[in-house]
């Protein structure tokens, strides 16, 4: 049942919320804005479970009533934690609230308020169904779900993202743990996105302006980067989160008054920073200027006690460290540090900075590979931001944002150009974008109100767009509500997606194969509902592997007992000529199982 | 002089203001219609019954 899955995230976000009250009166920090103390607390219990996972995962104990207990001990501090001071509630007065609005004045926030409010509903019905999203089924929930049912951080050697850093993973792997796939995806997409929402608001409403923040969030949340990340179980938006937190902590650091900075927001970012690059090594791009704002911060107020340089730079440093964990860990079990991008296609020169930044604000910048629908950031940021330009009296901070952001878009075009390896930037651009929405909305009504509509025009039409993938075409509510199986709603949506092993494989592979069984392949992928281990990487042919008898004395040195086939992907990939896709091979070798639309099921030989 | 200069500061600014306004109408004009683009055969599909 769909709510069982929701009360036992909600109980988890609750739970990480209590026990990161209960850490932050701890450090004895209390930022002003209740939204900021939230945020925190949520990102400290969240980050508290993590390296709690982390430390049972390579303690070989991950277990589901281990995962029960840690639950209930958060759980437990949690509620000690209200019992001794009583959480502070937005107070609720809904009648007041009503006396106070008026449409015809306030529709422009109350329109930027109900898309939010909309695109989380989304958001919440499509985390509900199993994803069907390519990287979460060919790497980020097979992690996840073998080292729960391993018990223990195992090398997933088929998985494409075996030895990428795997912070994420270590909340989608309790999710498993606690019930299964579905709570994995709604701690690791759903909550993460509100949570990352929330870090870009508290960000905005302390620095910039409450009624900005409101539409930064609108921008950022609803972008088509953060919408498809929403229907996955991708480890993005809990980057995405950790890494605004750090964000959020640092600039209490840097916009602070000389002689008021606290180091101690120093050690949360970086314990904050740690968390983030232990997801996704992505978080190097803010690292570094964040380094340099402390710089440039100590040097403009010609500090130059040794000290002073020494309580900045060593708790930020020294609380990150425990992401260079899964860096050590790569090397360990290959030769490479982890994914460096290296080679991805990206547009190069001052023309490609244009072009990527244009590119990824229409309809995402690699649409040849990722199709419509992608990954775009909207076009709002792109059209607001110049208006820093020409607008007077502007909050000095904007500029530090805005250089702040430049130097991470700097750094992100020399390596991944993929907007999802700039969530934090943008969280930093859509407030900026926000707050002069809001400042014209002040300035020249007329005009804000136009641009308002206009925003909220363009989060429509994203929503059309992302809603008829997911909810018409892919149908995601049907098997969110409990109204198809996971088998109907795969016979339904495979033949669209001809890259995945279709309804009938999955079916028999799942179904009809031992357990433990191994299924080689030329190529096909995305197989985490096989519920078997599939390797992908066997496509060699007769140039490679002279001998057939020596290739089938290959695969089953690897423990192979099953063979997939996909026709699309083979063709796709130019792999006819691979042993795997050649009929004499297959007489010989291989027993045909089942075939359907293409794809079929052997045992070897 | 004083006069001048508040002119032409103005003037430099109403530019400013409309190169802008124009920018920002470009790019959502730009968004629109390539989503306009990616839309349309979906509202064939469906309103075309085919």
């Amino acid at each position: 049942m769909f709510a069982v899955e929701l009360l036992v995230a909600g109980l988890v976000a609750a739970s990480a919320w209590g026990l990161g009250r209960a850490l932050l009166h701890v450090i004895g920090l209390a930022p002003d804005a209740r939204s900021t103390r939230l945020v925190l607390s949520m990102g400290l219990g969240f980050g508290a479970l993590v390296y709690l996972q982390m430390a049972l995962g390579f303690a070989g104990a991950f277990d589901r009533p281990v995962a029960w207990g840690v639950l209930g001990g958060m759980a437990l501090v949690a509620t000690a934690g209200a019992y001794y001071r009583r959480p502070e509630l937005p107070s609720l007065n809904i009648r007041g609230y009503i006396r106070a609005l008026s449409v015809a004045r306030h529709w422009p926030y109350l329109g930027i308020a109900v898309a939010i409010g909309v695109y989380s509903i989304g958001y919440l019905v499509v985390a509900l169904a199993p994803t069907l999203e390519g990287d979460s089924l060919a790497g980020y929930l097979v992690t996840a779900r073998d080292y729960a049912r391993e018990g223990a951080i195992v090398p997933v050697e088929y998985a494409y993202n075996a030895v990428f850093p795997a912070n994420g993973q270590m909340l989608s792997t309790f999710g498993y743990l606690l019930k299964g796939q579905i709570v994995a995806q709604l701690i690791v997409a759903w909550t993460m996105g509100l949570l990352a929402a929330g870090a870009v608001y508290a960000i905005g409403r302390t620095w910039l302006s409450r009624r900005g923040a409101l539409i930064g969030v609108a921008l950022w949340y609803a972008m088509g980067s953060v919408a498809y990340l929403a229907a996955s179980g991708k480890i993005d938006l809990a980057w995405a989160a950790f890494d605004l937190l750090s964000l959020l902590a640092f600039s209490h650091w840097y916009f602070a008054a000389k002689g008021r900075r606290d180091w101690r927001w120093l050690a949360m970012a970086g314990l904050f920073l740690g968390l983030a690059g232990g997801v996704k090594q992505a978080s190097v791009f803010t690292a570094l200027p964040m380094a340099i704002g402390i710089a440039y911060r100590l040097v403009s107020d010609r500090d130059t006690d040794v000290r002073a340089w020494t309580l900045a730079y060593v708790p930020l440093g020294v609380l990150a460290v425990p992401a260079v964990i899964w860096v050590i860990r790569a090397l360990a079990l290959t030769d490479s540090p982890g994914f460096t991008g290296a080679n991805l296609n990206n547009d190069s020169g001052v023309g490609g900075f244009f072009k990527a930044i244009w590119d990824m604000s229409m309809l995402g910048n690699a649409t040849d590979t990722e199709g419509p629908n992608g990954k775009s950031i909207g076009p709002t940021m792109l059209a607001v931001i110049p208006l820093a330009l020409v607008m007077r009296g502007l909050n000095r901070r904007v500029w530090h944002l805005l250089t702040f952001a430049a130097l991470m878009v700097g750094i992100w075009f020399f390596t991944v150009q993929r907007a999802r390896h700039l969530l934090p930037t943008l969280g930093l651009l859509a407030l900026v974008a926000g707050y002069l929405t809001a400042l014209m909305m002040e300035r020249r009504p007329l005009v804000g109100r136009v641009v308002v509509l206009v925003v909220l025009a363009a989060l429509a039409i994203n929503f059309a767009s992302w809603g008829w993938v997911n909810f018409v075409s892919l149908d995601h509510a049907s098997r969110a509500f409990n109204v198809k199986t996971d088998d109907e709603h795969f016979q339904r949506n495979m033949p669209k997606l001809p890259w995945y092993p279709n309804a009938a494989v999955t079916a028999f592979v799942r179904d009809e194969t031992p357990a433990g069984s191994v299924v080689a392949s030329p190529s096909g992928s995305n197989g985490l509902y096989l519920e078997r281990t599939l390797l992908q990487d066997r496509f060699q042919s007769e140039a490679d592997v002279a001998d057939p008898r020596q290739f089938v004395a290959d695969l089953r040195a690897d423990g192979v007992t099953h063979v997939y086939v996909n026709d699309f992907v083979i063709g796709q990939r130019g792999h006819e000529q691979a042993w795997l896709a050649r009929h004499d091979f297959q007489a010989l070798y291989l027993a045909k199982l089942v075939c359907e639309a293409g794809q079929c099921v052997y045992e070897l030989k | 002089m004083n006069r001048l200069r508040k002119l032409t500061e103005s003037r430099a600014g109403m530019a400013g203001l409309a190169l802008v306004g124009a920018w920002t109408a470009i790019v959502f004009g730009f968004y629109f219609s390539f989503k306009a683009r990616e839309i349309w055969p979906k509202v064939v599909e469906v309103l075309g019954g085919g």
